[in-house]
């Protein structure tokens, strides 16, 4: 039996997009999904970035965090599906999602 | 907003020890979101193994015995047989259940102890340090296989699922796996399902979950979930063994 | 209730049922499989359980998540069993469970054979698992006393939250005699059982786990000294035994079990002859009723320790004198029962072992 087929790929994000980590919708967009990460609790596995349909986290290497991993972080909320796909394949129950 | 994912209050909030990426904790969600969904939850009494998971009683939010090695569905045995009306449940490895646990697991579904049972199957040690495993892979280096695993001298991998099959007061015996959102999805459903056989009384019921050990395979927690696809899943097969509801 | 011919092993399984024991979970093995037998037949009468499990190890399993779930468990073996049972008992010590086992002994080691010996009495009160625990452990001497050791093993075992062992061989497992199955209730201090894990609904939502794991060393050590507590108090209140015409004994035999009984009658003889003999019968083998050795010690010239084994509870007798008197020992092994005439022999071997 085969595995899904990838999703095709996005086109990369707008140059000045920014990091959305904590979460929280614009006003302006009312079907922007909210996604939460406790961050302190990501050991940067990257399960999440690997199943993103819309490929809108990254892994931020300019910090750590407080268990010493580079943690994962939502980059492009507005590309953000709200899919739960990140949430569900987090081993550490790090992510929240509402939509 | 509705909520599309949250942590499950089937899980305490200590944070997980494993390693990134294990997939111990997805399985742990998995199981923990069961018991909340079947609203088990102040009924469950889990079974620990000897392994990494060994402090699974910090994690869920239900009451648990720590068992020796192996012995976690002899242990289950005892206290469903007192609690009848408890949902009772083991959590094993593949050293715990498939090597000093075989009479365990066997005699438990001969019994048709009705029990169910999730078998966390990495193809290795990982808690003591990457030895091999019965489900170690044929040409799999690991510590106490440093050529790769040979057939001759050290045998070939111990397929569970399909022995378990064989025997007859089996209720659902199921194999999953974890490593894409599909298969996740699958693994919660036959997960659930093995926890409903317990609640209709059908039986002994187990889900095996294929899973990763990124640290011991030596690859990252992503290439580990790929390697479940290219190499695990060809040799364990993904399906539904038995399932007296007639679904296999 | 009535007096009727029992078997031992049946008698226990009686008592073990009338003491609130409803599951048993054990394997055959020769010379006790009376006891699964009859629990088979009787426990589904009372609404109980009988698992034949798939071997000891599994057995001790069972018990441990039977005892962990909060009920009265019974399991019974013989010697080889009992030793696959160790880990299991280790386990059951270090997560603070009570249970009741009984060891209908055979010869060993090995396969060994299947009559009466003595010589678990290390694998009994050494702990015999691994690790720093004891195991209560009550020997009785005919079946009126298996029945209420027994009964009385599950009260200490709940009190104390600890595996508790009724030592027998096998001639007590095989004799018959009349029995009373005496009217039993517990004693009215037991512990309530609030740690069982019967599920956090029923706990008000409070996680319950039975555990013996404790990877910080300072938390183990608290761990096993909480337990050696407990110990301490056992050697202070439940020590047992029985002195026979000790008060005027130049030598005191020392056994227990059946051996005891063989002393008994080699006690009589011996009185017969003109020679003053007692006997001190350890009913708790541990704790070991050094105590009683005190009560004797000003007037005994020596002791003779008469075991069927090669000399086990013998270093106990030794450590009890402190090097006061002269011990001597006299053995049997392999299953082999001594006769009382070959204990009057050894009896005049030794010093006060001859008539004045």
């Amino acid at each position: 039996m085969s595995s899904p087929p990838h999703s095709p790929p996005l086109p990369p994000p707008p140059a000045d997009a920014a990091s959305a980590s904590a979460g929280g919708h614009d006003g302006k967009r009312a079907s922007t999904p909210e996604v939460i990460f406790v961050e302190d609790l990501c050991k940067g596995c990257e399960l999440c970035l690997s199943v993103c349909p819309t490929k809108v986290l990254k892994i931020d290497t300019t910090r750590v965090n407080r268990r010493g991993y580079y943690p994962a972080v939502i980059y492009n909320l507005a590309e953000c599906s709200g899919c739960g796909a990140c949430a569900k394949i987090c081993p550490d129950s790090v992510i929240t999602v509402r939509r | 907003m509705k909520v599309v994912y949250e942590k499950s209050r089937g899980l305490t909030d200590t944070p997980m020890h494993y390693c990134p990426g294990c997939t111990h904790g997805i399985i742990h969600k998995l199981v923990a979101e069961t018991l909340v969904e079947l609203d088990v939850l102040g009924r469950a009494v889990l079974v620990c193994p000897v392994g990494c998971a060994v402090f699974a009683y910090e994690y869920f939010n239900c009451d648990a015995q720590e068992a020796a090695h192996g012995r976690a569905p002899a242990v289950a045995t005892g206290i469903k047989r007192v609690l009848p009306d408890n949902v009772v449940f083991t959590y094993q490895g593949d050293g715990d259940l498939a090597s000093i646990g075989t009479a365990e697991i066997v005699h438990a579904a001969m019994r048709g102890e009705n029990i169910t049972v999730v078998f966390v199957n990495n193809a290795i040690y990982g808690m003591t340090g990457g030895q091999m495993a019965p489900t170690t892979l044929l040409g799999q280096p690991t510590t106490t296989s440093p050529a790769g695993r040979a057939r001759v001298g050290q045998g070939a991998p111990l397929r569970v699922c399909e022995m378990l099959a064989t025997i007859d007061a089996t209720a659902y015996i199921a194999r999953t796996s974890v490593h894409t959102i599909p298969r996740l999805n699958g693994a919660k459903r036959a997960i659930k399902k093995a926890f409903q056989m317990q609640l209709d009384r059908k039986g002994f019921s187990l889900v095996e979950v294929l899973s990763t050990c990124p640290t011991n395979w030596g690859l990252s927690p992503v290439d580990a979930l790929r390697w479940v696809e290219q190499n695990m899943i060809p040799v364990y097969p993904l399906g539904v063994f038995k399932d007296v509801d007639g679904g296999s | 209730m009535a007096r009727k011919l029992m078997k031992g092993n049946e008698a226990i399984a009686a008592a073990a049922i009338n003491a609130g024991c409803r599951h048993f979970f054990g394997y055959p093995i020769t010379p006790q499989n009376e006891i699964p037998e009859y629990m088979s037949r009787e426990l589904p009468k009372v609404g109980g359980a009988y698992v034949q499990a798939e071997s000891e190890v599994a057995a001790i399993n069972m018990i441990y998540g039977a005892a962990g779930a909060g009920a009265r468990v019974l399991t019974s073996s013989s010697s080889p069993g009992i030793s696959l049972m160790q880990e299991g008992i280790s386990y059951i010590a270090g997560a603070e469970l009570p249970c009741v086992l009984v060891n209908i002994m055979r010869g060993g080691p090995g396969l060994g054979g299947v009559q009466p010996s003595q010589a678990d009495y290390f694998q009994a009160t050494r702990g015999g698992g691994h690790g720093d625990y004891r195991v209560l452990v009550l020997a009785p001497a005919n079946l009126q006393e298996a029945v209420d050791l027994t009964q009385l093993a599950f009260d200490l075992a709940d009190r104390y939250r600890n595996p508790v062992m009724v030592l027998a061989d096998g001639m007590i497992g095989q004799l018959m005699e009349p029995v009373e199955i005496t009217p039993y209730r517990p004693a009215p201090d037991l512990p309530p059982k609030d740690w069982a894990t019967s599920g956090t609904a029923r706990s008000g939502g409070r996680q319950r786990v039975i555990n013996s794991l404790y990877l910080d060393p300072n938390d183990l050590e608290r761990h096993v000294r909480a337990i050696h507590a407990k110990y301490a108090e056992a050697e202070r209140r439940e020590t047992r035994f029985e002195l026979i015409r000790c008060e005027d004994a130049d030598v005191v035999l020392v056994a227990y079990g059946t051996t005891s009984r063989i002393a008994r009658s080699a006690l009589e003889k011996c009185r017969r002859l003109g020679l003053r003999v007692g006997l001190l019968r350890p009913i708790t083998l541990y704790p070991f009723p050094a105590a009683a050795f005190e009560q004797v010690m000003a007037r005994a010239k020596s002791f003779l320790v008469v075991e069927m084994s090669m000399g086990q509870m013998l270093d106990d007798v030794k450590i009890a004198v402190a090097g006061r008197r002269p011990v001597g020992f006299y053995g049997r092994t392999g299953g082999v029962v001594p006769t009382p005439d070959e204990v009057v022999r050894q009896v005049q071997t030794l010093p006060g072992g001859t008539a004045t």
